[in-house]
């Protein structure tokens, strides 16, 4: 059995790596980074809020979090430090992440660093003031450590600057720094620094022999870089062929799907999982633009109806451009592909999972779970012969 | 009634546009003691709202030439009191090939003209005008369509308005004047005769109430003058304006080298202007019947924008709007008058002819000519106080424009990025060095928080402690920042600790104003997003509720 999986998020990952264990021949195809490679670090499966727990896992997450490894999920949730200054619940996180919830009520040092994106005595301000942290005495206070080397360090970019500790020179050095400035604390939180591999990190907390870990990260921090190494070599270990590639078209027939690509042969399958994001991935686009006729549309060509609200989402009457101020910006977040489950409406060979669904939660694990769906329906397709 | 009493002040200003900031500080600079009153923020209405531009008033020349010899005249002089805040803006007019006559008729009559104009440009140092062929605009901008058969350019100049406005008040308040920003008058009293004693005021934010005695009160408050009368007793009709909505939409980067003039559906004149490191796309004109708090921009006023401009630039339609402006002008009031064909004169109106003797109300004018009318305003009031100071507002330069700072130098003195050091001195000018000396002083605040613009640790405290910034709005309005592309996504909430820190508040009522700043600004980009802006739109979206869950209110427990 041959399948395809367009889109490397954690939705396609997750489909990929289901399909793979479940025996069949998989291609992935992907272009460009898409939502996870923007993520925080926080693993939700609905939108968190204050006051009600995350919701409790089921052993498919947990099994692709162990596969995929960097991810710690469960069995309880974790609390996570923002640069917003919230200390907010998750039902899992980057395990670079420094989990809160085992430090209640304890004194945490925030490493204050010359970054430009980092203000560590106003993070430790916001963090202490922060409900949580009032609730439980937990207090945060920002302890000056050296870190850079040279004023350019000051402004690179985040990643950049993450990498610098893959150098064992450096991740011992920094690691030293932090050991000698503490003074009583019971645990370190640093900016996304740590490195871009497993081992940088738990060099790093080897070394300083306290809890020690990161705020979450910002768009287009380490957080989503590590999930794209991580993925990598998930991907590359269960023998998944990986086709940097753009879709241009997708066919599908009953038993058969076509993808067409640009500047490549087409490929063709037995089913297809589509994993190709929401409007942040560019999944999904807004054609055209103000002064022209627009609609959001799928970012390749394929005769599939985008969804809104239970309702078919039409191309507006106007030759102007969709006004989001009559729609809402919300818009942007609840259109999607219409599914009977995880098969796209009125289709037998073709799944769809992540943000490029409708009215789903935009989330990381909910896009693991979907991809997983996705890809157990498709292995379960009656109509699919098993592989060999 | 007490016996006569010494008045807190000579002159209460209520209003903290380009007028009510021009008339405190004249009234300042001539020894007069003032205080001003703003309701929401300095320049937060029209005058922050502008096209962003002190012209020379061609349009007057045929009917009225001495209010363009005025305009020009004052527009040299502002270019005398705040050089740093002015920069050129070259304009083309391109002609579109129609019949070989028709063609000919309208390049000789523009010829003719700027040719015109041409005699008041060294007033303004202005450039004169040129006459150029088809192949010439072609090769000075690419982007227009091929057919047009010739033009003419002129020159103007570009202002940020609500510099201007912070311009005036500060130095204004380095004369001795008071001000009270988000502070709304809700009474102006009048004594048994009718005459103005005074005003009661209430802080919006902290509630804090008072009554401030003066002998005169001047109504400068645009387009919510008819209100503004109104809470002296006075008829609204007695200062009433004819409101017109005017809205802009501006776009990530400079589209053109030149500002490109051209007529919208409706035969109107609509423009596209580089303007600071943004393009602009405006004006409509429409009457306004709606909260003047909250005026925003609608999706029909952006896509006639679009329309008009695209007929001439069509790559238009490609471009990345990334918010609009949306203003009323406080015209002078006329019934059965096209919005376009209203006067933008000014006048003054001295409510004594409505009982309220010690109040006037200031209609009418606009951005190019706020110093002459300022100046006007202080006259009648010096008459009626008997203050014989001279004026001065045309030679005093403004905060910041009495020295030439070198960017180059704040980048070799604090480590700032050409940009950045750039941007700093466009704003503050000669003030700049004391944002560096912040910097200098504490290398952290050299931290550049907003890197659209961008915006430095220190400049945010700077605004926050010398120009009366309480919210990250009012550091946005001050500083542009969090208005580039990403719409305040990467700074809007580390803005509000620090403007939060920088005023003894909590961090969470930091948090709580960068989130009004974000809605306040999605607001004005939902009218219009194109693909790009789009994706931005949802990424934003996603890493608010990322950062702050999907609830606001939980602070509580």
């Amino acid at each position: 059995m041959k399948l395809v999986v367009i889109g490397a998020g954690a939705a396609g990952t997750a489909a990929a790596w289901f399909l793979a264990r479940g025996g069949a021949k998989v291609t992935l195809v992907h272009d460009r980074a898409g939502a996870t490679a923007l993520y925080s670090g926080a693993l939700d499966l609905t939108p968190w809020t204050e006051h009600a727990p995350p919701l409790v896992l089921d052993p498919d997450l947990s099994a692709f979090a162990a596969a995929l490894t960097g991810w710690a999920l469960g069995p309880k949730p974790c609390r996570i430090a923002t640069r917003s200054g919230a200390l907010r619940p998750a039902a899992g996180r980057a395990a670079a992440l420094l989990d809160l919830e085992p430090l209640a009520g304890r004194r945490i040092a925030v490493a204050d660093v010359d970054r430009d994106e980092w203000d560590a005595r106003l993070v430790a301000q916001a963090l202490s003031a922060s409900p949580w942290a009032a609730r439980t005495g937990t207090r945060f206070e920002a302890v000056r450590v050296r870190a850079l080397r040279g004023g350019h360090e000051r402004r690179i970019a985040l990643y950049d600057f993450a990498q610098l500790h893959d150098a064992a020179e450096r991740a011992d050095d920094f690691a030293e720094q932090l050991r000698k400035t503490t003074n009583g604390h019971d645990a370190w939180l640093v900016g996304p620094w740590l490195g871009t591999e497993p081992s940088s990190i738990e060099r790093i907390r080897a070394a300083v022999k306290l809890p020690l870990g990161e705020i979450n990260s910002p768009p287009g921090g380490p957080a989503g870089a590590r999930f794209e190494l991580a993925r990598d070599r998930l991907l590359a270990a269960q023998k998944v062929e990986i086709l940097n590639a753009r879709v241009s078209a997708l066919h599908t027939g009953p038993n058969q799907v076509r993808v067409e690509l640009v500047e490549k042969p087409a490929l063709e399958a037995d089913a297809a999982v589509l994993a190709i994001g929401g409007v942040v991935a560019g999944g999904l686009r807004l054609s055209g633009g103000v002064g022209s006729r627009a609609t959001v549309e799928l970012c390749f060509s394929a005769s599939l109806p985008l969804s809104l609200d239970g309702h078919t989402f039409d191309a507006p009457s106007t030759l102007h451009g969709v006004d989001f101020q009559a729609h809402g910006l919300r818009t942007l977040e609840r259109i999607g592909v219409a599914t009977d489950g995880a098969r796209v409406h009125g289709e037998r060979a073709l799944f769809a999972a992540g943000d490029v669904v409708a009215a789903r939660p935009r989330t990381v694990l909910e896009a693991v779970r979907s991809g997983i769906a996705a890809a157990r329906a498709a292995l379960g397709s009656r109509l699919l012969t098993p592989a060999q | 009634m007490p016996a006569e009493t010494r008045p807190d002040v000579d002159v209460v200003v209520i209003g903290g546009g380009v007028n009510g900031t021009g008339v405190a500080r004249d009234c300042a600079l001539r020894g007069l003691k003032v205080a001003l009153f703003e309701r929401n923020d300095i320049a937060f209405g029209a005058s922050g709202n502008s096209s962003g531009m002190i012209h020379g008033g061609p349009r007057y020349l045929s009917y009225d030439p001495d209010v363009t010899h005025t305009s020009c005249l004052d527009s040299g002089h502002i270019q005398r009191i705040a050089p740093h805040l002015l920069f050129r803006i070259p304009f083309l007019v391109p002609v579109f090939q129609r019949s070989l006559l028709a063609t000919k008729i309208a390049l000789t009559g523009y010829d003719a003209f700027f040719a015109l104009y041409d005699k008041y440009q060294p007033l303004k140092r202005g450039k004169s005008h040129v006459l150029l062929a088809g192949d010439e605009i072609r090769r000075l901008e690419p982007g227009l369509i091929g057919e047009a058969a010739g033009g003419v350019t002129f020159d103007e100049w570009g202002i940020d308005g609500v510099r201007l406005c912070v311009g005036s008040l500060i130095d204004a308040l380095e004369h001795g004047a008071t001000a009270r920003v988000h502070c709304t008058v809700t009474e102006i009293v009048r004594g048994e005769s009718g005459k103005v004693t005074g005003v009661r005021w209430r802080d919006r934010f902290t509630g804090e109430a008072g009554t401030t005695t003066a002998r005169a009160v001047v109504n400068a408050t645009g387009a919510w003058s008819p209100i503004t009368a109104s809470l002296g007793g006075v008829e609204p009709r007695a200062a009433r304006i004819r409101p017109g909505k005017g809205i802009h939409v501006y776009l990530d980067r400079r589209l053109t080298n030149y500002a490109i003039a051209t007529t919208a559906i409706d035969g109107r004149q609509v423009f596209l202007l580089p303007w600071q490191n943004t393009s602009v796309l405006g004006t409509t004109d429409d009457d306004f019947y709606g909260d003047l708090d909250d005026v925003v921009a609608t999706g029909d006023e952006v896509r006639y924008l679009f329309q008009a401009i695209e007929r001439v630039f069509p790559s238009i339609r490609a471009a990345r709007a990334i918010g609009t402006w949306g203003g009323v002008r406080p015209t002078l009031y006329a019934w059965g008058v096209n919005e376009d064909a209203l006067s933008r004169e000014h006048e003054i109106v001295d409510h004594a002819a409505h009982g309220a003797d010690g109040l006037y109300s200031m209609t009418g004018g606009k951005l190019a000519s706020y110093r002459i009318f300022a100046e006007e305003m202080t006259d009648v009031l010096a008459g009626r106080l008997g203050n014989q100071a001279p004026r001065r507002t045309h030679v005093a330069p403004l905060p910041g424009g009495d020295e030439q700072v070198d960017p180059m130098h704040l980048v070799q003195e604090g480590g700032m990025e050409a940009v950045t050091a750039t941007r700093l001195e466009y704003r503050h000018g000669g003030r700049s060095l004391r944002v560096l000396e912040r910097m200098l002083q504490n290398p952290r605040e050299a931290a550049v928080v907003c890197a659209c613009e961008p915006v430095t640790e220190a400049e945010i405290r700077y605004v926050v402690v010398n120009e009366l910034a309480v919210t990250v709005d009012d550091v946005s309005r001050r500083t542009r920042l969090g208005l580039g592309a990403c719409g305040g996504m990467r700074c809007a909430l580390r803005c509000g600790h620090i403007v939060a820190d920088a005023t003894g508040r909590s961090p969470g009522e930091g948090a709580r104003m960068a989130l009004e700043f974000m809605e306040r600004a999605a607001r004005r980009r939902a009218c219009a997003i194109g693909p790009e802006q789009a994706r931005q739109e949802a990424l934003g979206l996603a890493l608010l509720r990322s950062e702050v869950g999907v609830e606001r209110d939980d602070e509580a427990s």
